[in-house]
């Protein structure tokens, strides 16, 4: 064989080695040219191995952002063209306001510049959104996702971002922080859409044990969301005098309040916010409503909605049960023990799931299924009306 | 006009979003393919800063790049790797610590008992820098033969040929020849 033959078999070889990792199959095609493939293979197997493997980058590569927008800046004014920069005068005023933090954020800076940049490094680990290291901390977290080539480790990088954006939140809240706070709710949509398994991915049947643990997390962080506003709002009215409502007072109660995780479905799966409110509202998290709205996307019949199949789900089923009535999925014998949609409803405690409310001494033992609202006289099962706007099989609302 | 030249046309014009943005796409990018040449972190990092300085300048020539705006920061990447390795000539090839270098034995032997991370990219830093940045292109940016002929401005005949004699050449070295 011509040298020049070889070297497009050794490519072509090397696709369907990087394709399958399996060498030998792929040997076994090219006979002939198998002893001379064959280490090369292994060699490129082994490269490729190790090139995987980059250590994470520390605060210089934040640094090069820095030179960069400085030599723009440079740039752009010897070149005489100006940023375009409009204002009304009531965003100057703000703009104002907003320099003393600004100051204060400078004078962060410096002073956590004399302790080293590793100082700055773990600063910015800590940042909330609106202080100055958050860009930091942010350019860190994507770089780490950008580098990371196995899924599984991105999967859980994503996560843990997602709870680095909830605990933000909750730290906001506590401060009391309004003008950061929709920054903050926002960061924290954004780092849901993007969770494994989450609606950017839409492969939540695709993965059981992704969908369980990203629930987990949903439920744990509604939980911690409704908690923190209701503190919040309690502090408020003791501050101002008044009574702190009850407890059975939700988010979907604030006035102004977009919820980060409902407006995230509402836009991916192209539904109505107040009707994913709704359906939380009667005692379904949104771990169970993100898994009805991929399942209702996934089944072909567009006769099925997904509040149907969260009614479904009321009445005593696992989404299990749910994906093989629907031929998502196989039946037990075919496919194992359908253990992807997490307890089936008998397993769990009767009864509706703890909520966004104060944590209740009794949920500590693990977290809560999924994070609707707490009502004690609710029914275990059903029946639920349509929620607003959702048209119901069969209503024949034309 | 795409998302990609609308957001460099921006950039053209140094709006700091648009730059912002570019950097935060290709700064990781541009750090893991130099990472992978040079082998030290400090040096990949604050080679980052250089590539997007001299993309900047560069940006405003019409000639900047003809079909991939990636491609040509791996060509502003590589010609600084090359750069900074010509300013360290008495720098070793293979900058390495506390490694073995076991030049003998039978190379595919050695590779079945695991080459050591060290020592097999140190043997990939011997190689010509044409042959290297093939397979860090292939092996570690996973481009295709295409994409990567693109990037070195070869023919995809030549990418295949240099890949060839790329690993023919790893092969001797590991094996001390």
């Amino acid at each position: 064989m011509g040298e020049r033959l070889f070297d497009r078999v050794l490519e072509k070889c090397l696709q369907e080695v990087e394709r399958t990792g399996d060498v030998d199959t792929v040997l076994r095609r090219h006979p002939e040219e198998a002893e001379a493939l064959r280490p090369l293979l292994q060699l490129a197997s082994s490269v490729r191995e190790e090139y995987a493997e980059v250590p994470e980058p520390r605060a210089q590569l934040a640094d090069g952002w820095a030179r960069l927008r400085r030599e723009a800046r440079q740039a752009r004014r010897a070149a005489g063209v100006e940023q375009v920069a409009v204002h009304s005068p009531e965003r100057r005023a703000s703009m104002r306001l907003r320099l003393v933090p600004t100051l204060i954020g400078v004078a962060l800076v410096v002073a956590v510049g004399l302790a080293g940049m590793v100082g700055v490094v773990r600063a910015a680990e800590t940042a909330v959104p609106g202080e100055p290291l958050y860009g930091l901390e942010r350019f860190i977290e994507n770089v780490q996702c950008r580098l990371t080539r196995d899924p599984e480790a991105a999967a859980q990088l994503r996560m843990q971002f997602a709870e680095k954006r909830m605990a933000e939140l909750g730290e906001l809240v506590r401060r009391q922080d309004q003008a950061r706070l929709e920054k903050a709710l926002r960061e924290y949509g954004d780092a849901v859409g993007a969770l494994p398994g989450g609606p950017n991915e839409r492969e939540v049947l695709g993965d059981p044990a992704r969908v369980q643990e990203m629930s987990r997390l949903l439920a744990r962080n509604e939980e911690q969301i409704g908690y923190a506003f209701q503190r919040a709002e309690g502090q408020q009215e003791e501050d101002d005098g008044e009574e702190p409502e009850g407890e059975d007072e939700g988010w979907w109660t604030l006035e102004d309040f977009t919820h980060p995780v409902a407006a995230s479905l509402a836009e991916h799966y192209d539904v109505d916010y107040d009707d994913i409110v709704y359906w939380f509202q009667q005692g379904y998290g949104f771990g169970e409503i993100m898994h009805a709205l991929e399942t209702a996307d996934k089944i072909e019949d567009e006769e099925v909605d997904w509040a149907d199949l969260l009614e479904e789900k009321g009445e005593d089923k696992g989404w299990g049960d749910i994906w093989q009535e629907y031929g998502l999925i196989g039946r037990p014998e075919e496919v194992g023990p359908p253990d992807h949609a997490g307890p089936k409803d008998e397993e769990k405690e009767p009864g509706p799931p703890s909520h966004a409310g104060p944590k209740d001494e009794e949920n500590e033992a693990g977290p809560p299924d999924h994070a609707g609202p707490k009502d004690k006289d609710r029914d275990p099962g059903p029946p639920f009306g349509s929620p607003p706007g959702q048209m119901k099989k069969g209503d024949g609302g034309d | 006009m795409t998302d990609e030249a609308a957001l460099l046309k921006r950039a053209r014009a140094y709006d700091e979003k648009a730059l912002e943005e570019i950097y935060e796409e290709y700064a990781p990018l541009m750090y893991a393919y130099i990472y992978r040449r040079v082998g030290d972190r400090m040096a990949a990092e604050s080679m980052v800063g250089d590539v997007f300085v001299r993309m900047l300048d560069a940006i405003q020539s019409e000639r900047a790049w003809r079909t991939s705006f990636r491609g040509w920061l791996y060509r502003i990447a590589h010609n600084l790797i090359v750069d900074h390795h010509r300013s360290r000539p008495d720098e070793p090839v293979v900058p390495l610590e506390g490694q073995e270098v076991s030049s003998e034995g039978d190379p595919e032997e050695a590779l079945s008992e695991r080459v050591s991370r060290k020592r097999l990219l140190s043997a990939v830093r011997q190689l010509t820098p044409g042959q290297q940045q093939v397979l860090v292109l292939r092996f570690g940016e996973g481009l295709t033969a295409r994409e990567t002929a693109a990037v070195m401005e070869k023919s995809v005949s030549a990418v295949e040929a240099l890949q060839h004699r790329g690993l023919a050449a790893l092969r001797r070295v590991l094996k001390g020849g």
